[in-house]
């Protein structure tokens, strides 16, 4: 047998179990569920053919629509904010001063935090009398209480974070914003490997410190940081651990988001071909984001670098 | 660092970058001072949740609060001992309370240490609304000052309750047909107990015996309660969801690293038909979020009847995963292929190449792959909540996040102990594996 014959047939012997995993693990279930997406489908019944029924339901269930406003507001503030204050930490991380390794590692260590454990500690953090958070604010509303002369029922107080419904999905925004220095790490790792010399001759062609960021290092990094994005966005539109182990998807559904919608729709009210076609438009919706992103990026990706 | 550079110049022919000088005065120093500043918010919750998890209970809802954490001693029986002070209401004020009996005779308010059950001890308050409580009890008349508990109608978190609360006896008479005894909530009397009862566990199970004493009589000091790590631990069933959530995260880790090692190696060296669509269908499949296929997946699983059992947790793992077979294959696309080539040469067939050649050049990348699938591993809580049934079987995702709801008011302090318990071992681990981390995201990009 010659050596390509022989590698082929390695090849293929290595190659399935991935064959067999990614078809009954993936593709059989994505096909499985866009099938049942067109059926009235629970674990007890079969499943009953429907048509576009689920999908013209979803699309006046305002529970489905709620939960799609607040998946995108949550994306739409959580990811710029993110890239913004991860960038700003790479190159605060990139500066040359001693010490550089604790503050990377301080900085890295929220990610690590699991996901139900940092919802269980942002619950206490976020506790409206005694949690960290509100008693740190207390002081700035004392002395805007006092300058006002509000007293009693009419003194501002500290919000009721996850028990209003206004505030809870900005608590979560804040709270992802905790684990930027994960990314920011991984910019600072593509932030080293721009050559020298392009900074060099940026230098030379009169650029300062800013210039040099804006004409030279962000061009190169930018492949990565729409990977990031990319990464993020995919990453945003799936979000269920935080929010479920800290408000359950309230207060008033405020912080249910897509993918608690499916759980609950399948599981809880046993409605799975709903779930289904839930799953299958939040599948579309992640599709498009990520091609408009990519789409956009033409104009700003820099692929020189490669 | 200087390291990574080096590889990069190397590959690319690029110039690295020069040994950089440290900066050096008021500029190092206020970039120590944003860093330092800014680093010190995002530690401190952490901070927080370690502070909270060495309080005794009552200090937890303090506000404002205090970090440290402080103990109280206090002489109970003529033993100096810890003892824990019964929280008191926020707005409890002295006020008076009239308690009025038709049966003389009852066991009387004393300093004594009794127990606290009111079934026996009923007294009367304020009646609730619309339900009556029962007017007959059993406290004759006291002489004034007596120091004793009496059930008071306060407000706690804007609810109103009834709470066994220290009392002071303002004045007492009788008459032929009752007696009324005129207490004052005492503010400056705290209720206290041992803080160690004898069976730890369930508070609710017997009434703990209380005492009261003057507050002047306590002693604060800074005490954390290292105590609340064990009675945590065990109230949490945690050793049985270590060893769960550890067999789980084991078979997982050795699955994707087994298999995408494997797979990767094939994509990346072994040009088997249909390769390239194969490739590109991989990373279409890393873009379906979990949802999807979650639903079919979890009544695969049942009719399979894995429902309850770990397997829906790891087998899938030994078959690969999107995301570490594709970049593992970028790793081994940038290894030298004439080694490959030579080994080849010699008759190694393709699992020699790969054992002898191909792995000891890859341990910084496996090492990442390993340490990211077990991240993910402990920390995984959809996949416990839907395929887990069995209180025994939870893994420590599941069983922590089931703790909180199940005696009545959140024990913050067990809670945080509990957590920082679970997030340790990631961040040991991390700590120990710094180096090999660092170079890792620097080699294969990994947002992990």
């Amino acid at each position: 047998m010659s050596v390509e014959a022989a590698k082929r047939r390695s090849g293929v012997a290595m190659v399935l179990p991935w064959l067999i995993g990614l078809g009954v693990f993936t593709v059989y279930p994505f096909f499985a569920s866009l099938y049942y997406s067109f059926h009235d489908w629970s674990v007890f019944s079969g499943a009953e053919y429907i048509g576009l029924e689920n999908y013209s339901e979803l699309w006046s269930d305002t529970r489905f629509t709620g939960a799609l406003k607040n998946t995108f507001v949550y994306a739409l503030v959580s990811i710029p904010a993110g890239v913004v204050l991860s960038l700003g930490l790479a190159f605060m991380l990139n500066a040359p001063i001693r010490g550089q390794f604790i503050y990377r590692a301080i900085f890295y260590l929220p990610h690590l935090v699991p996901a139900v454990a940092a919802g269980l500690l942002w619950l206490w953090v976020f506790n409206p009398t005694a949690g960290l958070l509100n008693n740190a604010l207390q002081p700035f509303y004392d002395l805007f209480n006092g300058a006002m002369g509000y007293e009693g029922i009419e003194s501002a107080q500290p919000p009721n974070w996850l028990g209003s419904p206004q505030w809870a999905l900005w608590a979560l925004v804040l709270i992802a914003q905790w684990g930027v220095g994960q990314a920011a790490v991984i910019y600072l790792a593509k932030i080293q490997d721009v050559p020298q010399e392009l900074l060099e001759s940026a230098e030379l062609d009169g650029a300062g410190a800013w210039g040099k960021v804006r004409h030279v290092i962000l061009p190169m990094i930018s492949p990565i940081i729409l990977f990031n994005v990319i990464m993020s966005i995919i990453g945003a539109f799936q979000i269920f651990t935080l929010p479920y182990i800290m408000t359950g998807g309230g207060p008033d559904r405020s912080t249910t988001f897509v993918p608690q919608f499916i759980y609950d729709n399948a599981f809880s009210y046993y409605r799975m071909g709903y779930a289904c076609a839930a799953a299958f438009l939040l599948f579309l919706t992640i599709l498009g984001i990520t091609g408009l992103a990519y789409w956009l990026s033409n104009r700003w990706v820099y692929y020189g670098g490669r | 660092m200087a390291a990574a550079e080096s590889n990069s110049a190397a590959d690319h022919g690029r110039s690295a970058a020069p040994p950089v000088s440290y900066w050096r005065g008021p500029k190092a120093w206020l970039m120590h001072g944003i860093l330092g500043g800014v680093g010190f918010f995002f530690l401190v919750p952490l901070i927080w949740m370690a502070a909270t998890s060495l309080k005794p209970l009552e200090q937890t809802m303090e506000v404002p609060p205090r970090v440290l954490p402080y103990g109280t001693l206090a002489t109970l029986q003529s033993r100096r001992m810890l003892v824990n002070r019964a929280p008191e209401p926020i707005g409890y004020d002295g006020h008076i309370v009239r308690l009025q009996a038709d049966l003389p005779g009852a066991p009387p308010l004393n300093n004594q240490r009794r127990q606290v059950d009111p079934a026996s001890f009923s007294t009367v308050a304020q009646p609730m609304d619309g339900i009556p409580l029962p007017v007959a009890q059993r406290i004759g008349p006291q002489p004034p000052d007596t120091v004793g508990f009496a059930r008071i109608e306060t407000k706690m978190d804007g609810k109103t309750v009834f709470r066994w609360l220290p009392a002071v006896v303002e004045h007492a008479f009788r008459t032929t047909d009752y007696s009324v005894t005129e207490v004052r909530a005492a503010a400056d009397y705290a209720a206290v107990t041992d803080a160690a009862p004898k069976d730890a566990g369930n508070v609710a199970v017997k009434p703990l015996e209380w005492d009261v004493l003057p507050k002047e009589a306590l002693e604060e000091q800074i005490r954390p309660m290292w105590e609340n790590y064990p009675a945590s631990l065990q109230r949490m069933n945690f050793w049985q969801y270590l060893l769960n959530t550890v067999f789980v995260c084991g078979m997982t880790v050795a699955g994707i690293v087994v298999s995408s090692v494997l797979i990767a190696y094939a994509f990346a060296f072994l040009p088997f038909p249909g390769r390239g669509t194969l490739f590109i269908v991989t990373l279409a499949t890393m873009m379906i979020p979990f949802p999807v296929t979650m639903i079919v997946l979890y009544n695969l699983f049942r009719d399979l009847g894995w429902i309850g059992s770990f397997k829906p947790l790891w087998v899938p793992a030994w078959f690969g995963s999107a995301f570490f077979i594709f970049l593992l294959r970028q790793f081994f696309l940038s290894l030298p292929k004439e080694l490959l080539d030579a080994a080849r040469m010699d008759g190694c067939s393709e699992l020699e190449i790969l054992w002898h050649v191909v792995l000891p050049l890859s341990k910084p990348a496996i090492a990442m792959v390993a340490l990211f699938t077990f991240l993910g591993c402990w920390s995984d809580y959809m996949g416990p909540l839907l395929y887990l049934s069995n209180k025994d079987s939870f893994t420590l995702a599941l069983g922590l996040a089931n703790y909180r709801g199940q005696h009545g008011g959140t024990e913050w302090n067990l809670l945080m102990a509990a957590n920082l318990v679970f997030s340790l071992p990631l961040i040991i681990l991390f700590l120990f594996t710094l180096k090999t981390f660092i170079k890792g995201i620097a080699t294969t990009g990994m947002k992990g």
